[in-house]
């Protein structure tokens, strides 16, 4: 559904990501790794629309979304969790919530909600906290009930678990797993590569910008060599 | 009794500051400028009133006019000075900001010239014994009711709807407000609007307390509501209020109690600076 071809970006003058090419199918997880600096952030950013490519060509489900900004990203069903949680942290849970569903009419919300509630039950206590007084695990459910409130056809998750307790990781890869159920696309950028092959339909290794490695999920688990070689 | 009347007197002109003040705190909060031509929308605003309830007779509609056009006059300076300078420094916006204050001074001195206008017959002067030995003119009752009527209107536009929720959602996290589909540009120009339209009441206010309008009447409200909204905490509504409030009583006291020492302009200067002493992050920031 989501098809990449030969994206290139970066900010100002620096090209962090240069000639990047991937698919994701309907209700696929493609995990993109690799080091620091490899373009992982650069790339999901590019497709959240927040960063202006360069060049190549992004479609999804055979539209062209390549020229389209964050605002439109949002109305192809594009939702985004980024790196750092950035919950809105002076308005309250609940309101951030709302924010998720700007673009949906006041008659979705109580379902939206209800779906999100059912994810992270915790959140529904939290409901008139504000944002930035929750804990760290707390904020990702947040910015992972933020996204799934606009009603996405492909989520993008900029690190999951970076800086998380053990315990809200388990509950975040809970969650990501209750929502590849229901047939969500997902793209995953992580560093702790081992947690995340663990959901990974296919993957990606990127390195300075480009592809080194690309392939299933089951071969990237069954050849732990494989992608420690591409980060030497 | 002395003291009533005072926190009264004191109030009346907190409220003042208030109007001024918020629309101030809005745009810092919203693009990070110091907005110093905002005094500009409260005089434009005074000069309105008069003009207005001077030809119609009219002070209700006259308020209104001044509101609404100050409010689309916010929205042009923002079109026209600040969005072509938005990704510099925001030094320069100041500088602009400074520049467009000086121009519009000149503007009103050149158009209505430089001694002022005053209504012909001053609306709302009659006076009410509010309690025993203490009465206020209509006028001063007006300003109270009318800056609770419409910080009450902002509060509830804020918090009670999805408007309100996307405007503080850009103010918090402009790009990400955006990747939920928020249209940050009707966000800036709802901001300007509003605040220019507050300004514009206050200079309605202003005029009909002092029953003057003159081209530099925006100077004094332009340099405290600066003062104010670091008081407040740059950005933050509510301690823009508290501040506001705080400064007319201060200023209100000061004046009858320290006035043989110091004017009421440097007994406010004085407030901002044993505050920032004390609290350097504003009287309401978080820590």
């Amino acid at each position: 559904m989501l098809a990449v071809e030969g994206l290139r970006s970066g900010y100002g003058s620096i090209v962090a990501v240069d000639g990047v090419s991937f698919g994701v199918g309907a209700g696929e997880t493609l995990v993109l790794v690799g080091p620091n600096g490899a373009g992982k952030s650069t790339t999901i950013m590019t497709l959240a629309g927040l960063v202006a490519p360069l060049g190549g060509r992004i479609t999804l489900d055979g539209v062209d979304v390549t020229g389209a900004d964050a605002r439109a990203r949002v109305g192809h069903g594009i939702a985004l969790v980024p790196e750092g949680r950035r919950v809105f942290a002076d308005l309250t849970v609940s309101e951030n919530l709302l924010v998720g569903a700007h673009r949906l009419p006041r008659s979705a919300l109580a379902s939206g909600r209800a779906r999100v509630l059912d994810l992270f039950p915790r959140l529904g206590e939290r409901s008139r906290q504000l944002a930035g007084s929750l804990s760290g695990g707390e904020q990702q459910m947040l910015a992972i009930g933020r996204a799934i409130m606009s009603v996405p056809r492909l989520l993008l998750v900029d690190e999951l678990s970076l800086g998380l307790m053990p315990r809200a990781v388990d509950d975040c890869y809970a969650a990501l797993a209750a929502l590849q159920r229901d047939g969500l696309s997902i793209v995953l950028v992580e560093q702790s590569t081992e947690r995340a092959l663990g959901v990974a339909d296919a993957v990606v290794a990127l390195d300075s910008g480009h592809v080194t490695w690309t392939g299933t999920g089951l071969e990237a688990r069954s050849n732990p060599g494989l992608l420690s070689a591409h980060f030497a | 009794m002395l003291a009533l009347d005072l926190l009264i007197q004191g109030l009346v002109q907190g409220a003042i500051y208030a109007l001024v003040a918020v629309g101030l705190t809005l745009v810092y909060g919203l693009l990070r400028i110091l907005h110093v031509a905002h005094a500009a929308l409260f005089t434009l605003g005074g000069y309105l009133g008069v003009l207005v309830t001077n030809a119609t007779g009219s002070f209700a509609l006259a308020l209104a006019v001044a509101m609404g056009v100050a409010g689309v006059a916010g929205i042009a300076v923002y079109r026209l000075a600040y969005r072509p300078l938005l990704g510099r420094s925001p030094l320069i916006a100041l500088i602009a900001s400074i520049g467009l204050f000086i121009a519009s001074e000149e503007a009103f001195r050149i158009i209505f010239g430089a001694h002022g206008l005053s209504y012909v017959t001053p609306p709302l002067q009659a006076q009410i014994e509010i309690a025993p030995g203490i009465s206020l003119s209509l006028a001063r009752i007006a300003v109270v009711v009318l800056a609770v009527v419409l910080l009450s209107a902002l509060g509830w536009l804020s918090l009670s709807t999805r408007t309100g929720v996307a405007w503080r959602a850009s103010v918090s996290d402009p790009p990400i407000a955006q990747a939920f589909g928020i249209d940050i540009e009707r966000v800036r120009h709802l901001n300007f609007f509003v605040g220019s339209a507050l300004a514009g009441a206050a200079g309605v206010m202003v005029a009909l307390l002092n029953n003057l309008v003159e081209p530099t009447m925006g100077a004094v409200p332009s340099y405290k509501a600066l003062a104010i909204i670091v008081l407040g905490g740059l950005g933050n509504v509510r301690g823009t209020l508290v501040a506001a409030l705080a400064l007319g009583v201060v200023e209100s006291f000061g004046t009858i109690y320290a006035g043989h020492l110091l004017d009421r302009d440097a007994i406010a200067f004085a407030f901002l600076i044993l505050v920032l002493m004390l609290r350097p992050q504003g009287l309401l920031a978080r820590s």
